[in-house]
């Protein structure tokens, strides 16, 4: 939007106003995008920050072409699934050494602040295998077009319909109760 | 209601909290960052634009077709076809004697449209939903005159609009011409070239362009280098301008002031010229109260306004109870309200924002619009019983 594109020509001549007008725009819609796609909130959490560093350090050369929303959702989606991969491949580690699932824990410095309902949610999402859990949240929660997410994960529309398809069937499932609540 | 209506409702509704503390401590390390990034200078210098158009090929081609169009202009030529820069575009817009267009508050093509004819200081303006209605415009003297038609009913009024909606932001050709010459003689302004493409029919060149007020696109025919279409961002409106015409004969009677002979003027004129916080209250107030059933509307922008305008005479006509001139007041305060909104609006930036979606009248809990007033280090909280509190950047609600 023409609107971001301005806030963004203010945060490259360092208006701080502009980037704190950005950041309290996207980072409650991202930190629920990255909480949905990783196992651990302090992963989430560190995801997002990282999201908006790399945004605010690259800034003077950033070139908006499409929305804002979409360009840090994918940045999201692209930092998670290499992080998922990262610790899929280290995967022998000690449960003490991972983070407890989000909703579990209560740190003094936690950014996302897991109530019931939401601690419920991320639980149902990391029951989904993790290429329909990506086009349910990217589709839901990023508003991302099949065809978007079709190129993010380097397969055909027909294949993220099938997933998102899966994906919603089983969210529906997992959380009956909490609908009919 | 469909079962994938209701997991997506889940995911989209389901609230995140977040700690504010932390919240602060992530924006002051971006807001560091950004120190350094802007103090520091890029390692590598950038080439200058100049360099980097020299070695685009599409420029070279440019090139090629700019010294045919010196050949074209010396009569070797007339079927090289060259673009329009964005200021051949824009000049008979800034130029014309006389200017129409359709005007549309909203991004899409369909919503009511305002047809404007100008001619000088004068605009005659009629509103495609509200079809028996027109307004004259005066803007040297700060006064409109709307003229009714009510089933032969004819009842002209005055309309005193002195104050913030002369001063440029109402009147939208004022600032169409404004924020052109603004982005014109802008130093720092660089249009950015479109897609050449069709609208309506008609093969058109466009440019984007902004500055610290507006973002705008702008495309001309491509044979006349007339412009076709303007799509206009302020803040969060967004604004169509279409069907230009440009030096149409315009007669003086259409943007004439006085009152026709079969109209009766109404007799106290109606003020327009000081809009408040008060009135933007009592609107919000006529949005649940006689638009809505008991809930704020979901988003509160001029368009959302403009679309309601057809519903205000019959919304107004159920409450039988209420005495006419109560119901008068109701209308006026809720336009007034729209004006107000439209300040905000247009200065784009002036930190305001709308939550009321869904929120209830008279819930005191949850804050539904807040702004901070000019020159003020505080915001003004407006809260869902319309009650009204001052706030610290630091205490609104997330």
């Amino acid at each position: 939007m023409l609107e971001d594109k301005l806030l963004i020509r203010k945060i490259k001549k360092g208006d701080k106003s502009a980037l704190r007008w950005i950041y309290e725009k996207y980072k409650d819609d991202l930190l629920r995008i990255a909480a949905g796609l990783l196992k651990t909130r302090s992963d989430a959490e560190d995801v997002v920050h990282e999201v908006f560093v790399n945004f605010v350090q690259t800034v003077d050369r950033f070139i908006l072409t499409g929305s804002l929303r979409g360009y840090l959702t994918t940045c999201v989606a692209n930092k998670a699934r290499n992080l998922n991969r990262t610790e899929a491949r280290h995967a022998t580690v000690g449960l003490d050494d991972i983070d407890p699932p989000a909703g579990r824990l209560r740190r003094p410095d936690e950014w996302i602040i897991m109530d019931e309902a939401f601690s419920q949610l991320c639980e149902a999402m990391t029951t989904l295998p993790y290429e329909q859990r990506e086009v349910v949240i990217l589709r839901v929660q990023g508003r991302m077009k099949f065809s978007t997410i079709a190129a993010l994960q380097d397969t055909s529309v027909k294949t993220v319909l099938s997933r998102y398809r899966y994906g919603i069937t089983k969210l529906r499932t997992l959380l009956n109760g909490e609908i009919e609540s | 209601m469909r079962p994938t209506a209701d997991i997506k409702q889940l995911l989209k509704k389901t609230p995140i909290k977040t700690n504010p503390e932390v919240n602060q401590a992530v924006l002051n390390d971006l807001m560091d960052r950004l120190d350094t990034v802007t103090a520091t200078p890029t390692a590598t210098p950038r080439p200058n634009t100049w360099r980097l158009i020299m070695e685009n090929k599409t420029f070279k081609m440019s090139s090629a077709a700019a010294v045919l169009l010196i050949a074209a202009l010396v009569g070797v030529s007339q079927l090289v076809f060259v673009a329009p820069t964005f200021a051949q575009i824009i000049e008979p817009i800034l130029k014309a004697h006389t200017i129409a267009f359709d005007m549309i508050v909203g991004s899409e093509d369909t919503s009511p449209a305002i047809h404007d004819r100008i001619k000088g200081p004068r605009i005659r303006r009629t509103i495609s939903n509200m079809p028996n209605i027109v307004q004259v415009i005066d803007t040297e003297n700060s006064k409109m005159l709307t003229l009714a038609d009510e089933n032969g009913n004819k009842v002209a009024s005055y309309i005193n609009i002195e104050g913030p909606i002369a001063e440029g932001t109402q009147f939208f050709h004022k600032f169409l011409r404004g924020s052109l010459l603004n982005l014109k003689d802008n130093p720092d302004f660089e249009p950015i070239r479109l897609e050449k493409q069709e609208i309506d029919g008609r093969k058109v060149i466009g440019y984007a362009a902004e500055d610290e007020t507006c973002g705008i696109k702008i495309w001309a025919d491509t044979k006349t280098f007339l412009p076709v279409r303007m799509e206009i961002q302020v803040g969060p409106q967004f604004y169509i301008i279409k069907n230009f015409e440009i030096d149409i004969p315009v007669d003086d009677a259409e943007v004439s002031m006085e009152v026709p002979e079969n109209y009766t003027l109404r007799e106290a004129p109606i003020d327009f010229s000081n809009v408040s916080e008060e009135h933007l209250i009592e609107s919000l107030r006529f949005w649940v109260e006689v638009l809505l059933e008991g809930h704020f509307p979901d988003s509160l922008t001029t368009e959302d306004y403009m679309n309601q305008m057809p519903q205000l005479e019959r919304k107004l006509a159920l409450l039988v109870d209420t005495p006419e001139s109560e119901k008068e007041q109701m209308a006026l305060n809720f336009i007034r309200g729209m004006v107000f909104l439209q300040l905000f609006e247009m200065k784009q930036m002036e930190p305001w924002h709308y939550s009321g979606g869904g929120v209830k009248l008279g819930d005191a809990e949850t804050a539904i619009f807040w702004y901070r007033p000019k020159d003020s280090q505080t915001y003004r909280v407006i809260y869902g019983d319309l009650h009204v509190e001052d706030a610290a950047p630091e205490e609104l609600p997330k």
